[in-house]
């Protein structure tokens, strides 16, 4: 009944015009911004929490959920009109979408990702209400030893599934918790790798260092591939058809389900959830060899798993600290500047902050909603304007958004020093999640081990016995063996000759 | 052999053995009676422990691996000469001319300006539409700088470098 009542106080407090206002300008930001390939979600997020930092903690952190639920659903309309992501969320949707779109079905490949997209989002919504204070007051057992593993769990798993590689994956995850340490020492205030420098000592901020790994590799990397193809212009009717929905329903609860539990995971992120969508659905379908052929049951698949992912990576997020994905972590950093505290006591000094995130949430996806049936033509206008023109544009905004946090140009320093060492790693094939999964969980891993081994008095055996610890340290185990090739071979069954 | 990788692996050893080396010659804080076990340096010291052996491994599995499988994204021709290009003009913008003297707005229309003229020449030239390309590029560069200038300094209240 708590929970019902701070539902409603916060669904009640988003009925204001201004708030209205901002979900609806926040969400058409986003959509923009997962539009144009090149601008993530990340990127937006993180944009978007230098340029909230002076309005009211409550509308700052409406308008940036609006901003990741938008570029996520965005991102579609590129996949489908020019078989580029949008952002990375939306690879899968390419598939099916643009054969849709070339069938001349672009309006209704549009309406299906629509109908997919808020599904998806409602379905994680009802989720984010029903697990976070479940899973948060199973975290108030947590101690040392267990956030010791979480946060390595969650460094680990962004590093073994979002790249080709999974040693790369933790070695950005490491090279992520070292960026982490930099500056004074959490415990001691002892400075650490500063070189007696003072602009060091306040240690590499995380805005400007994910403005730089997002906004400014992602600028190198655009102008450093060929020019766009013409988009399709021709779009027939986005108003989705009921039979669609119908006949794909358990498309869209299997997508759900699967979609918040990878967004769960701590920094896998959306796009793993839309492969897994697909995936699933491609096993499941009785028409499998229309998937990648403009497959109805596809498309719904990945556009419904992305988008729960949303909700289900802030999840873990709120209840534990730790992030579900790479723009949730922006976020988690964006709730902590404006005076939240994500983790196990947030339900107990806060609760009403949760059910606000729930109520912030439904909102996006009814403004997605409003956007992706009404907005089509005009919206499409935006993939017309030339990259030679945006990014230089949203470099500025790069620049000032490093900038304006702490006003010091050392922070554009660290933003134009992180984004040219991820734009060598990205074209190495490093994946740059991990990176900022260790940056944000650093100081979680770091403090966490030092305190365990304080309260242990050294010994590392609670760090394995401890039920949950030792449950937690046995999936790290499993993550690192798998990549053993003897390993590996042993699991493999053998094909018979 | 993955020649890439293997350069890779070989920066991540460096600097984990430098990580690794700095954490070990960390003040240990013995004077103000600290726990053994809560010392600076530990966290960073495990961390570069395991950056070695990772790169280590990631070196022999590049020793190992087929020469075809290096490339992890297909060539695009020019694409080094274009984002070459595209790092010095943002590393000239933020990095040496930001914050010495001129207001950012100017600074920021003339970056605008030049990067949008530079990526777009070949093209207005083959085009046949040179001055009406730069009309329009000084038009938006202006008014983009201009605006966030303005939305920075005095909404935001951000004094601008």
């Amino acid at each position: 009944m708590d929970g019902l009542s701070h539902l409603g106080a916060a669904l009640a407090a988003l009925a204001g015009p201004w708030q209205i206002a901002y979900a609806l300008g926040a969400t058409l930001a986003g959509i923009m911004i997962g539009l144009l390939p090149g601008l993530s979600a990340t990127l937006g997020v993180a944009l978007f929490t230098t340029l909230t930092l002076k309005m009211a903690p409550a509308d700052a952190i409406l308008v940036l959920i609006c901003v990741y639920v938008g570029a996520i659903y965005g991102g579609s309309r590129t996949a489908i009109l020019l078989n580029i992501p949008g952002t990375a969320a939306n690879a899968a949707a390419c598939l099916d979408g643009n054969m849709l779109a070339r069938q001349g079905q672009a309006g209704r490949a549009m309406g299906i990702a629509t109908t997919g997209s808020v599904a998806g989002s409602l379905f994680g919504v009802l989720c984010l209400a029903m697990f976070t204070p479940l899973l948060a007051e199973t975290a108030l057992k947590f101690g040392a030893f267990e956030f010791f593993w979480l946060g390595m769990v969650g460094v680990m798993m962004s590093g073994t599934l979002t790249g080709s590689n999974p040693i790369k994956g933790w070695l950005m995850g490491l090279l992520g918790i070292f960026v982490a340490s930099i500056g004074l020492d959490p415990i001691h205030a002892h400075p650490r790798f500063t070189f007696d420098n003072n602009e060091i000592s306040g240690g590499i901020g995380l805005i400007p260092a994910l403005v730089g790994a997002f906004g400014f590799a992602e600028i190198l990397t655009v102008m450093s591939q060929s020019k766009l193809k013409t988009m399709i212009s021709s779009v027939d009717s986005v108003l989705p058809k009921i039979a669609d929905l119908l006949r794909y329903w358990r498309t869209i609860i299997r997508s759900g389900l699967i979609g918040v539990f990878v967004g769960i995971l701590p920094g896998v992120g959306e796009d793993m959830a839309a492969w897994s969508s697909y995936a699933a659905a491609k096993r499941a379908s009785k028409e499998r060899e229309k998937f990648g052929k403009g497959s109805v049951d596809g498309l719904i698949a990945a556009e419904t798993g992305d988008n729960a992912a949303i909700p289900g990576a802030l999840i873990p997020a709120l209840a534990l600290g730790i992030p579900g994905s790479a723009p949730a972590a922006v976020l988690m950093a964006a709730m902590i500047i404006h005076g939240a505290q994500p983790g196990p006591m947030l339900m107990v000094n806060q609760p009403q902050f949760v059910y606000d995130v729930v109520g912030i949430t439904l909102l996006a996806t009814l403004a997605i909603l409003v956007f992706g049936l009404v907005l089509v033509r005009p919206i499409l206008w935006v993939l017309r304007v030339p990259r030679e023109v945006i990014m230089p544009i949203v470099f500025v905004l790069c620049v000032l958004g490093s900038y304006s946090i702490t006003q010091r140009l050392f922070d554009v320093w660290v933003m134009l020093g992180v984004g040219i060492a991820c734009f060598w790693l990205r074209r190495r094939g490093f994946p740059v999640a991990p990176f900022v999964l260790g940056l944000v969980l650093g100081d979680i891993v770091d403090k966490s081990l030092r305190r365990g081994l304080v309260l242990s008095d050294g010994s590392l055996l609670p760090f394995f016995t401890r039920p949950i610890s030792a449950a937690l340290a046995a999936l790290v185990v499993v993550m690192l063996l798998t990549q053993i090739p003897m390993v590996r071979r042993w699991f493999t069954p053998r094909s018979k000759t | 052999m993955r020649r890439g990788d293997l350069t890779s692996a070989g920066v991540f050893a460096a600097a984990g053995a430098a990580i690794l080396i700095a954490s070990l010659r960390m003040d240990r804080l013995t004077d103000r009676g600290i726990e053994a076990w809560s010392v600076p340096g530990l966290t960073p010291g495990v961390v570069g422990a395991l950056m070695i052996v990772l790169s280590l491994v990631l070196g022999l599995q590049a020793l190992r691996a087929p020469a075809q499988a290096a490339a992890d994204e297909p060539a695009v021709p020019g694409a080094m000469r274009r984002a070459g290009l595209a790092l010095l003009l943002c590393v000239v913008f933020a990095g040496v001319t930001l914050g010495h003297g001129l207001p950012f707005a100017v600074e920021g229309a003339v970056f605008i300006f030049v990067f949008t003229t530079l990526f777009s020449w070949a093209e207005w030239k083959a085009a046949g539409r040179v001055a009406r390309g730069l009309a329009q590029t000084l038009a938006v560069a202006v008014g983009a700088s201009a605006f966030i200038s303005w939305l920075f300094e005095s909404v935001f209240l951000v004094r601008l470098p």
